[in-house]
């Protein structure tokens, strides 16, 4: 390579680090309102109205028509994505009882999409009870979108919530996982290696959450990183 | 004698160093609401800030008004032409553009009241984006709206950070840089979008 050559590469990768942090960290997309026209949102709007008159909530669809908005995506898209987020939601509110919440109804429509079934959130609400399963179904969907099998995923936070471990460290369980399977280790050894641990600090007595080596106080600020989960606490990586 | 004292003091300072525990729920509701607080007079600051480009507007507008009238004079008089300032317009459109959403009230019935009583928690998100100008904060907890929620900027490190009050549950959001750049947090994991392709990030916010 030519002197000439060495520097331009030198300065190339120079200037691109100074472009900015922020949009090296991932794809770029252009954002912005996209207006809807007005055949689509005729469309959203009686698919609005169908969900209001079921008794199902309106904000997450009018929330869903926004995301697509903000993402451009297409008309058509758009109101596809309310549809699938009505019956999803419409499944959700069947699988949880008429008496959820709106939140409940959202993290249970999350789970689904991330592949849990109907099944798997009747067992939860079977299980937990009247107790708000906003924490315990979102743990669900992390742990699915993570890679457990959805009907193993649904066994451990039974298991969990059995025990009457805290939402918050049923949480904490998802998110060990996920960062267990960011550092390389497959998700279901991952989930069985905390369960386990989650299962012997409630045995002996110690908030579940040591189990993971982390602070899941929620008083603390959750300072948008990953939590620390020390390599001691975390089950080894397959080579 | 005197190393038994200042064992003695040494102990009794020690004990009186140590702050009285702290119940986690009660220092999540004061957190919760100082970030209330900081949004209200960020909102009240927008407001004062909106009254003063629609005084400024109306001035333009006036001004605009009377150099019209100046101007058909000047045509009547068969003088030449003046230009009338379009600043009138542009101010108008960013008046427009600033007006508050309801998307925001949207996002507010869903994480303030909640009808099972669960109380929203603070979390602070950070970004690093020395050489942005403006970042916003969009998720499923505002709607997606991007005036929602600003980050302020440190100067000093460059980070942009906001504390937002959200339920305890699993939430999916990004960063909006410069009001154009989808921005997810480099921090957090990668969530699917399976509606419309453009992942974001996850965060699972737990509860007392």
């Amino acid at each position: 390579m030519t002197r000439g050559a060495r520097y331009f590469v030198a300065l190339t990768i120079a200037l691109s680090g100074v472009a900015g942090d922020a949009r090296a960290q991932q794809v770029a997309y252009a954002v912005g309102a996209a207006p809807l026209d007005s055949a689509t949102q005729a469309a959203v709007r009686r698919e609005m109205t169908r969900a209001q008159a079921r008794g199902l909530p309106v904000e997450p669809l009018e929330a869903k028509v926004r995301e697509g908005q903000i993402k451009r995506a297409a008309p058509v898209r758009i109101q596809s994505a309310v549809v699938a987020l009505a019956t999803r939601l419409d499944s959700a509110r069947a699988a949880l009882g008429p008496a959820s919440n709106t939140a409940e109804l959202v993290a249970g429509a999350d789970a689904l999409a991330a592949g849990a079934d109907a099944r798997a959130l009747r067992t939860l609400r079977t299980s937990g009870g009247p107790r708000d399963l906003a924490a315990p179904l979102g743990a669900l969907a992390q742990l699915v979108a993570s890679g457990v099998a959805p009907s193993r995923a649904t066994q451990m936070i039974v298991e969990l919530l059995k025990r009457g471990v805290a939402p918050r460290e049923v949480l904490a369980f998802g998110v060990a996982v996920e960062s267990d399977v960011g550092a390389g280790v497959p998700a279901e050894e991952s989930a069985v290696f905390r369960l386990r641990a989650i299962e012997s600090a409630v045995n002996g007595g110690v908030s579940a959450s040591s189990a993971f080596g982390q602070g899941t106080d929620p008083g603390s600020l959750n300072l948008g990183g990953k939590p620390a989960t020390g390599d001691a606490a975390r089950p080894k990586r397959r080579p | 004698m005197d190393d038994e004292t200042d064992e003695t003091i040494t102990r009794i300072a020690a004990a009186l160093r140590q702050l009285p525990a702290v119940d986690a729920a009660h220092k999540a509701r004061v957190l919760v609401a100082v970030a209330a607080e900081r949004e209200r007079a960020r909102r009240a600051r927008m407001r004062a800030a909106r009254r003063w480009r629609l005084a400024g507007s109306m001035g333009v507008a006036a001004a605009a008004a009377l150099g019209l009238f100046v101007w058909r004079s000047d045509v009547g008089a068969g003088r030449p032409a003046t230009r009338i300032p379009e600043r009138t317009a542009s101010a108008n459109a960013a008046a427009a553009t600033s007006a508050p959403h309801p998307a925001a009230d949207a996002a507010t019935r869903l994480t303030a009241s909640d009808p099972a009583g669960v109380a929203p928690l603070p979390v602070q998100l950070v970004l690093r984006a020395p050489a942005a100008h403006r970042v916003s904060v969009v998720g499923d907890f505002n709607g997606w709206d991007t005036h929602a929620n600003t980050l302020d900027r440190d100067p000093a490190s460059g980070l942009w950070s906001a504390t937002v009050a959200l339920r305890p549950g699993r939430h999916v959001y990004a960063f909006i840089v410069d009001d154009s750049i989808w921005t997810r947090d480099p921090r957090m994991p990668k969530s699917h979008d399976a509606d419309f392709g453009r992942p974001g990030s996850v965060l699972l916010v737990g509860q007392p």
